[in-house]
């Protein structure tokens, strides 16, 4: 028989981690599948945007795409508590807690029940703040400071809890924005910060690390549930090996991002968390207060696992 | 990509027998998803047309369009084009051919003030055409010289064309604003010559009389308040005051303060209007640019951009010969199609081959749009040539005969400027926008 | 009041507010980050919806006015039957093309019947049903206007319609 094809679809570029990290994943697909799996890549939002690539995957005409476990939020409300600041200790502790089979448990039900069969977790890293302004070491330091947020009421009320001035800007703006001095910085991690050059347009990346979001890769679940048996299982191994590599590659390119940036003249600081932690307090309960059930279990869960209950 | 290659050839079809131009577009991306559907599928592809539809319009930076289309109407509707045709005829004087020359100097600076071609044909055209002929000239040169000028419009800021690209490349818009002032300039001098080197055998008429100094000062005056429009556009992106989205926000509020305010012209029954011709206008082009997506789409899960690529690829590794192959292309396919729909189409599939060769994406965007606009002063798909044509009541074949030497001064500026990016890049460099 | 203009008056009222709605709102949008020094999360989300709207009614407007880009150059040179056979040809694609957009965009809708935008919770049966909604308008339109070309005997005229 010919070759099962699934489509990959992607918002990131070719090449960079993520990309790289795409094509890693689409041979060990086709390794173990023993070449019954056809893997295409489809970067750049090629076939649309995060959103269109999950509904595609709901639908079934998109077989397999990456996205921001905050992104899976627009189909399920548990998926919003990935945008509360500080929740994992670090990039590698997210892993570690939605791997573990308690959380695991939880988020693939929920996953699966949407339409999407999650086969890896990616480190994403820690988010964290660069401006053009002064390092930031506390609240007050962010006083007037224009940072671009995101399309999330979370993500973008947390900014603003912070310290700063959230703006919503679109992201093709963003390095110009900061350039013209139309904003004042942005946040993201190393990684995203080295490879868009924003070490050009702002001096001071303070390590404030507030939102930590790994990216789950996933499968359609009406694609998964129509392999046969050894071809979900090779799935399945794919998804394992691609976890082990990109986050074993991940971690060697925050280190050497972060070293890229101070070559390039970007002061870099390390930021106690507390002032900031408590600031963002208020909000973390509100949403918990507000939150249905099924979410706040969750929350305790995450909590259990990451405090190595 | 033989099913690639159909479904182009399908839609130049469809297009060729008078069908609309987005339902030609969707036409042929629903015809993608229907063999996409038969082969191998998990699910329902037809669900690419309203998400192609949603995401195709629904996307913030695109929001520059009806802006600029707004701010266009406001002015125009406010009488600046007199003013402006004026203004250009006053700095012209007793040059040789001195209507031409100002005709494609107004359409230069209504450039600064609308973003697309048509408008700048219909209004501009609307008041020298009929003052060309006149003042004796015949109507294909009238025609020709109009249709050929009013193509700076989408090159010098802002630009319709020049967001679309942005967006669907990804690249920043305020920078190929910027990008596109050279060339813009260079097309409009590039006319002006031909203007000048026609006049030589055809002597066309040259004005004799001079304006009093007093009537030069209100003229100067009146063409100030339209002329500071595309300075705030211009440099309130390079002051990094505002991005492009909000530049079009504040080009309507001058307008409306202009047209209200200062020129008094206005009436608040206008303002409907205006909004609804706007709202038209920004239907017309954006259907067009989300149905192109769908197309878009179906060649993508066909492989087209990978293919095409190694076509390039296996063709020359010169970015010279590349970009020598992608201007015929262009010219080619300009001359068919909608510039917006080709840019939804082919920016996606050849910016990245570009950055590949080394070009960089903003000169890219110059050139693609360049090649794409040159096709709108020629035959088949000209709209401006159509649009001129109509003014003057004369056969459109007799206009695109007459068009041809200008075509040919825009092709040497498009070549000038694709293997000497310098000119379209060193202003957005030298203001940091381009690294 | 006449359907059709009933109907006309929809695609106009609608037009206009949403537009100008839209031009406030993104000047609000620039008034808050210069003047007041933020933002306002919303804006954006709203906006981008709205033109959506915007253009979906707008496109029936426009089908109404004739000011969709069609290229008639080549099909009024030809003899007058191909012309008519072509025409014919043109209309029924247009048909089906509308039909299969209304139909996708339909299901579209109802398959997020139970979902909503981030920001500010519109309901996505509501912002994705304005597609198969101006699909219909479209199609109501183009229809009418086929209908009255074929019987004032206009439908196969090289005359561009007004
Ligand atoms: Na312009
Ligand atoms: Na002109």
């Amino acid at each position: 028989a010919d070759a099962v094809t699934l489509k990959f679809s992607a918002v990131f570029p070719a090449g960079g981690q993520q990309g790289d990290g795409a094509v890693q994943l689409g041979k060990y697909l086709e390794e173990y599948s023993d070449g019954k799996i056809a893997f295409q890549f489809f970067p750049s939002s090629q076939l649309g945007n995060k959103i269109q690539s999950l509904e595609g995957l709901r639908n079934g005409s998109i077989e397999m795409t990456e996205a921001a476990a905050t992104d899976l939020g627009n189909f399920s409300e548990l998926w919003s508590i990935f945008a509360l600041p500080f929740l994992f200790n670090d990039g590698a502790d997210a892993i570690r807690v939605v791997s573990d089979p308690r959380v695991a448990k939880i988020l693939n039900e929920d996953a699966e029940a949407n339409g999407f069969k999650i086969i890896a977790w990616w480190n994403m890293g820690e988010r964290s703040i660069i401006n053009s302004k002064r390092p930031v070491n506390s609240p007050e330091d962010l006083s007037g400071i224009k940072i671009r947020v995101m399309q999330s009421p979370m993500l973008a009320k947390a900014i603003t809890a912070m310290g700063a001035t959230g703006v919503p800007m679109a992201w093709g703006e963003v390095y110009t924005a900061v350039q013209q001095g139309v904003i004042d910085g942005l946040e993201n991690s190393p990684p995203v910060i080295a490879v868009n050059k924003f070490y050009e347009v702002a001096d001071y990346y303070s390590l404030t690390q507030q939102f930590i979001i790994p990216d789950p890769q996933m499968i359609s679940t009406k694609v998964f549930d129509s392999l046969s048996p050894e071809l979900q299982d090779a799935v399945m191994k794919a998804g394992e090996a691609s976890q082990k590599d990109f986050n074993a590659k991940w971690e060697k390119a925050v280190a050497s991002d972060i070293q890229l940036l101070k070559d390039k003249g970007v002061q870099v600081n390390e930021v106690d968390k507390a002032a900031f932690r408590k600031a963002v307090q208020p909000l973390v309960d509100e949403y918990l207060a507000s939150a249905d059930a099924k979410t706040k279990a969750l929350y305790d869960t995450i909590v259990t696992v990451r405090d190595g209950g | 990509m033989i099913t690639g290659v159909s479904l182009i050839a399908l839609l130049f079809a469809l297009i060729l027998i008078g069908v609309p131009v987005y339902v030609s577009l969707g036409f042929a991306g629903a015809v993608g998803l229907l063999v996409i559907s038969m082969g191998q599928t998990f699910g329902d592809p037809f669900i690419a047309i309203p998400q192609s539809l949603y995401s195709g319009i629904g996307f913030f930076p695109l929001l520059a369009i009806p802006l600029f289309i707004l701010a266009g109407e406001i002015m125009n509707r406010s009488g600046i084009t007199d003013r402006l045709v004026k203004f250009s005829v006053m700095l012209i004087g007793r040059w040789p051919a001195s209507l031409a020359n100002a005709n494609i100097l107004a359409s230069m600076f209504f450039g600064g003030i609308t973003g697309s071609a048509q408008a700048d044909t219909s209004a501009v055209g609307g008041v020298l055409i009929p003052a060309m002929e006149k003042e004796g000239y015949s109507k294909e040169i009238a025609v020709a010289v109009t249709a050929s000028s009013s193509t700076v419009g989408p090159i010098i800021p802002p630009s319709i064309m020049m967001v679309i690209y942005g967006v669907s490349v990804g690249t920043s818009i305020g920078a190929l604003f910027i990008a596109g002032v050279v060339p813009g300039i260079l097309i409009g001098l590039s006319l002006i010559a031909t203007v000048l080197v026609l006049d030589r055998k055809h002597k066309f008429p040259r004005r004799t009389g001079s304006i009093p100094m007093r009537e030069k000062l209100t003229i100067t005056k009146d063409a100030m308040w339209p002329l500071v429009m595309p300075g705030i556009i211009v440099g309130g992106i390079l002051g990094g005051v505002v991005t492009p989205t909000e530049a079009g926000a504040l080009a309507v509020l001058y307008a409306l303060i202009f047209g209200y305010g200062i020129q008094r012209s206005l009436t608040v029954s206008d303002l409907p209007a205006m909004l609804r011709r706007t709202a038209i206008l920004t239907a017309a082009v954006m259907l067009i640019i989300s149905c192109a997506k769908i197309l878009s789409y179906a060649l993508t899960v066909f492989q087209m951009p990978l293919l095409i690529g190694a076509f390039f690829q296996s063709i020359s590794e010169s970015p010279i010969v590349f970009l020598l192959l992608v201007n015929i292309l262009l010219l080619v396919i300009g001359t068919f199609m909608d510039g917006g729909a080709s840019l939804i189409i082919l920016s996606p599939i050849l910016a990245p081959i570009a950055v590949s060769y080394g070009i960089d994406p903003v000169h890219f965007g110059v050139i693609m749009v360049l090649n794409l606009i040159i096709g709108q002063g020629t035959p088949p798909l000209g709209l401006c040539l159509f649009i001129a044509s109509a003014i003057a009541k004369l056969p459109v074949e007799r206009g695109a005969k007459a068009i041809l030497p200008f075509i040919g001064a825009e092709v040497a500026v498009l070549f000038v400027v694709t293997y000497w990016p310098w000119l379209a890049l060193a202003l957005p460099r030298y203001f940091g926008f381009v690294v | 009041m006449r359907p059709d203009r009933i109907i006309e008056l929809f695609e106009e009222i609608v037009s206009v507010l949403t537009l100008g709605v839209i031009v406030v709102l993104v000047l609000v949008q620039v008034f808050f980050r210069y003047v007041l020094s933020s933002g306002l999360l919303w804006v954006d989300e709203l906006v981008i919806n709205l033109m959506v709207l915007l253009v979906l009614v707008g496109a029936a407007l426009a089908t109404r006015n004739g000011a969709h880009i069609d290229l008639r150059l080549i099909v009024n040179g030809l003899q007058p039957w191909l012309r008519l056979v072509l025409k014919v040809l043109g209309t029924l694609v247009t048909i089906v093309f509308l039909l299969v957009l209304i139909w996708a965009s339909a299901g579209y809708a109802y398959d997020s019947r139970n979902l909503a935008t981030t920001m500010i919770g519109i309901p996505l049966w509501l912002a994705y049903g304005t597609i198969p909604l101006g699909g219909v308008l479209i199609l109501y339109e183009f229809l009418k206007l086929t209908v009255r070309s074929v019987r004032d005997g206009t439908f196969n005229s090289d005359e561009v319609a007004p």
